[in-house]
């Protein structure tokens, strides 16, 4: 078996914005040196320099339970925008940005400068250690009405054997693979993640582009290219009945 | 209170601890999400459609999955509720959510304020249905009252019988 490193290979993918997505949460974050100082005080100067954009601040302990374990104050400290729907989140060694109010790639990439250069002083450094943007899509599935069945949602490659009956009922169906695209790493999760309120599947597609070692100033254009690379990924892995529930397509300029 | 303290055995996907799940819906404000799952209680269900995985420093973590300690769990969660379980009286109902958000603000440290108001309106509930102080209590106080009455009553008879005074 040979060595080379293969990446990820998807079919191109008309650049259009579709009207609607199936995003429940898009997030990116900057891991970057620990900011020891940090691990015990709170960031009151990137409150500062976030509360205009994100004036309400909330501290959050997490509890981290596993056998023989119970962890508390595990520190984060979250900034919400005015309406809710951005957050920044910050511990002593990562910074990101999320919503589940996701519209359209031009917006998040816009918040995400604003915040890069808002807290490059404050992070005092010029790379980070790991970039990473994730969608996490969530497709609600109905039933075919004429074979009864749940194709033409998702790729068949990804479902067949589910789709086709092989498994029988399923309790549980998920795939996870990890690789290289070339701008990066990926690692992809897919499989039935609920149910809608009509007993249909809704279908989790996971996406998760990172890379290592990042300068502060490529930053956004790798992520840019992640999203790029992202929307490939979400073009393959969806079928028909999916796309169509987007609504219009309009050509995306550039 | 009822089969409130049942455990599934997907309840252990959360580390072997003896955790249990509630509902999550997706795109609610993240005020509402962390650490739900952990904290809350479910009576006697089984959780079908369960999409959890680990993750680990490789992954982009969300804030949700921050305050999991790494654990993903998306989707929306579906609980098939035996039939005996739901038909819990409206007190269980009521201590079940108050259970549910004194908990999720033990963890966060606070609640949002729709958060904090349904608490508030939870623990009335409790306090109505479930009062310390229940009519069988007043009716044990009641009764011990008589008893003492009764008591002294004979006390007094005693000593007026004996000739002895009250000091």
């Amino acid at each position: 078996m040979s060595n080379s490193k293969v990446v990820l290979s998807l079919p191109p993918a008309a650049r259009v914005q579709y009207e609607r997505n199936y995003i429940t949460t898009a997030v990116c974050e900057l891991k970057f040196p620990t900011l020891l100082e940090y691990e015990e005080k709170k960031p009151i100067p990137l409150a500062t320099l976030l509360r205009k954009d994100y004036p309400y601040y909330q501290p959050e302990r997490g509890v981290n339970i596993a056998p023989g374990v119970v962890e508390k104050d595990l520190v984060k400290h979250v900034f919400l925008s005015r309406k809710r729907d951005w957050v920044v989140s910050f511990n002593s060694s990562a910074l990101s940005l999320e919503t589940k109010d996701y519209t359209r790639f031009e917006a998040f990439s816009g918040r995400l400068k604003r915040l890069i250069e808002q807290t490059q002083e404050f992070l005092d450094t010029d790379f980070f250690t790991r970039v990473g943007l994730r969608y996490i899509n969530e497709i609600p599935m109905e039933k075919d009405e004429s074979s009864g069945g749940w194709e033409g949602w998702m790729h068949p490659d990804l479902v067949k054997p589910w789709v086709d009956g092989t498994y029988g009922t399923v309790d549980r169906f998920f795939q996870e693979v990890g690789g290289r695209t070339h701008a990066g790493r990926y690692m992809f999760r897919h499989g039935v993640g609920g149910a809608t309120a009509t007993g249909g599947p809704i279908y989790i597609l996971d996406f998760d582009f990172y890379e290592q070692d990042v300068a502060v100033d490529d930053t956004l254009r790798l992520v840019t290219e992640f999203n790029a690379v992202n929307f490939q990924f979400f073009t393959w892995a969806t079928g028909p009945k999916a796309i169509a529930r987007l609504g219009k397509a309009t050509p995306k300029e550039g | 209170m009822s089969s409130a303290t049942s455990t599934t055995g997907k309840g252990a996907v959360f580390g072997g601890a003896d955790l249990e799940a509630t509902p999550w819906i997706p795109g609610k404000n993240l005020e509402e999400g962390p650490s739900q799952e952990m904290t809350a209680v479910v009576y006697g269900s089984e959780i079908e459609h369960l999409l959890t995985w680990k993750t680990g420093g490789e992954d982009t973590t969300t804030t949700r999955e921050y305050f999991e300690s790494g654990w993903t769990s998306i989707g929306v969660r579906m609980f098939h509720i035996p039939v005996e379980d739901q038909v819990k009286s409206e007190a269980d109902v009521a201590a079940s959510e108050r259970v549910t958000l004194l908990a999720r603000k033990y963890v966060s440290g606070t609640l949002s304020p729709e958060a904090d108001a349904r608490l508030a309106i939870a623990t009335e509930r409790v306090r109505r249905l479930l009062p310390r102080v229940t009519a069988d209590d007043f009716e044990a106080l009641e009764s011990i009252l008589e008893d003492l009455d009764s008591i002294n009553r004979r006390n007094a008879e005693r000593r007026k019988r004996l000739g002895i005074e009250p000091s």
